[in-house]
């Protein structure tokens, strides 16, 4: 029992009527005689949100992530992007991974690595690419550092040379696994700034972003919806509205009353509020 | 809540520009280096001085004498010529299991099929020394330089061949994930992903064939008396010169340690992102 039943914040799901992704009843098993990791799970996102989607640790986040990124093929249900059902990675997709050490290419400089998405493309001529490039690089503060080896760049400026490659693959959405998970606190709140300037500079071009977490705060802050999990095998088990003022900065919108009353109530939904005894010759 | 004044949000952290790739190795001390060559020197004085007084055989020559008749040997130029047939056989052989290692360790690792279907053949030939199949090379190649090559090439094959095969197996899925997200086809993946991904691995591959070559390369030649190194210190034994026969041996040592150097120095410039190569090559 909580001390402090947290009041709801404004609860319900997407309701106008453009979702660019729209996940339905996804069911998905390992191995057929495997234990549910997913039973039933659906929600939609609108073109231009930011959704953060949180849940327990183990509950089967990554195992969503790459079935809505077309990584993974579901049991059953369907994942669908602009109304079509995918069953690879949609070329208006991109992905950062939680792993930047993994996720780049080591033998390839900053620059190429950003290129890396482009190089294929036969029909997009240099310029545009070298464009782009310079653009996304520069919209994650980076501009200088194409010569680098990303083994020569901290941890927290690979993981924007990661976010840069997503973006000048220019996705209609851009998912997002634990981004921040592995870098340290003051890295992340500076990371967590770069994706807000980056969604501000392409919100008019209707850039959808979502993001898998297990941190409560940075959800927060970040997202204009929630989408929470439950446990194993998980599904929806509420989504909420983030009704803080633009733009967000680190110090003043995490001390906004609303800001602690989602995170109380998240706490409260997530079954993580336990109440501590008090301590015999303590007071407090 | 207590917050009065605006605050803004704090600056980021690692924007600053990281300290240029250091560059530990060229650093890293040239002290240990000259440590480890006083110590070596102080041995050969030892083994001059112990050759001079206790030892008298006439099978331990001096260092000096040894020295003298390397000297004497380079100019007269059968040496030379000897390292000329040993080293051009040794490339050969070399390059040869290279190429057919690098290309067959990426085949099986490309496809699981050719994996299962070959990989009893490989494993059954693979623990097969090499010098076992020399009788057997004679009779089919002869002596001379193509049994040399054939036998630098079989052994030299398998550690390329598998670190080639891990190497491409072992590439992490999130690079992988990475690639496949970017509407790569698999034999994309397989060419720009894999395959540089696998280089650090093959590099060590090479690194130890390039010790195991020269090895086979004087082992066979010592063996079958066909010329080159081996057979000129077998010659100088047989003559009972053994200055010259150690002369011999320390030229094999010396292209040993050459190589040695040459494959560090190049795997640290070929495949510059891996972290782990700190061994000097010395392994």
């Amino acid at each position: 029992m909580s001390t402090h039943m947290a009041t709801a914040p404004e609860q319900g799901s997407a309701s106008s009527g453009d979702p660019i992704l729209e996940v339905r009843e996804l069911r998905k098993r390992y191995r057929a005689d495997g234990p549910l990791v997913c039973d039933g799970l659906g929600f939609r996102v609108e073109r231009g949100e930011f959704v953060a989607i949180i849940g327990p640790s183990g509950c089967g986040k990554s195992t969503l992530l790459r079935m809505m990124s077309g990584l993974l093929a579901p049991t059953s249900g369907t994942v669908a992007l602009d109304g079509r059902t995918i069953s690879k990675p949609p070329p208006e997709m991109a992905l950062v991974f939680q792993d930047y050490t993994r996720s780049l290419y080591p033998w390839l400089t900053v620059e190429k690595n950003v290129r890396f998405p482009l190089a294929g493309d036969k029909k997009m001529p240099a310029a545009e690419k070298s464009r782009r490039v310079a653009e996304a690089l520069a919209s994650v503060g980076l501009t200088g550092f194409e010569g680098y080896y990303p083994g020569a760049l901290s941890g927290g400026m690979q993981q924007r040379v990661a976010i840069a490659r997503a973006m000048a693959f220019q996705p209609q959405i851009l998912l997002l696994d634990e981004p921040f998970a592995s870098v340290d606190a003051l890295t992340k709140e500076g990371l967590e700034d770069t994706l807000l300037d980056v969604r501000d500079r392409l919100r008019d071009a209707g850039n959808t972003m979502l993001m898998v977490t297990h941190d409560i705060d940075e959800a927060i802050y970040l997202a204009d919806r929630i989408v929470i999990l439950s446990k194993p095998p998980c599904v929806v088990a509420e989504e909420l509205q983030v009704r803080l003022p633009q733009p967000r900065t680190q110090v003043e919108t995490r001390s906004d009353p609303e800001f602690l009353r989602i995170r109380a109530y998240i706490h409260d939904v997530m079954g993580l509020t336990h109440q501590r005894q008090a301590v015999p010759g303590q007071q407090n | 809540m207590s917050t009065t004044t605006p605050v803004r949000e704090a600056p980021a952290t690692d924007r600053e520009p990281a300290a240029p790739p250091a560059s530990p190795r060229r650093r890293r001390s040239f002290r240990p280096q000259l440590r480890g060559l006083v110590f070596a020197v102080g041995l050969l004085l030892l083994l001059e001085l112990l050759t001079a007084t206790v030892i008298t055989s006439l099978y331990v020559p001096r260092p000096s004498e040894v020295a003298a008749a390397l000297g004497q040997e380079l100019r007269a130029g059968d040496m030379l010529s000897g390292v000329g047939t040993t080293m051009g056989a040794y490339a050969q052989g070399l390059g040869i299991a290279i190429v057919a290692g690098v290309l067959s360790g990426a085949v099986l690792g490309a496809s699981r099929t050719a994996w299962q279907l070959f990989r009893v053949v490989i494993e059954f030939l693979r623990p097969l020394p090499s010098v076992a199949l020399i009788p057997f090379s004679i009779l089919l190649l002869g002596v001379g330089s193509t049994t040399t090559v054939a036998m630098i090439v079989y052994a030299s094959l398998w550690p390329i061949l598998f670190n080639t095969y891990y190497g491409v197996r072992g590439v992490n899925e999130v690079s992988i994930d990475a690639a496949r997200t970017f509407g790569l086809k698999r034999w994309q993946i397989f060419l720009r992903i894999q395959l540089p991904a696998a280089a650090t691995s093959i590099a060590t591959g090479i690194r130890v064939s390039s010790a195991i070559a020269l090895i086979l390369v004087i082992t066979v030649e010592i063996l079958t008396r066909s010329g080159g190194l081996g057979y000129y210190i077998v010659r100088m034994q047989v003559a009972i010169r053994t200055e010259d026969m150690y002369a011999g041996i320390v030229v094999v040592g010396v292209l040993g340690y050459a190589i040695a150097v040459l494959m560090s120095w190049l795997e640290r410039r070929v495949v510059f992102w891996n972290a782990d190569h700190r061994t000097d090559g010395s392994r």
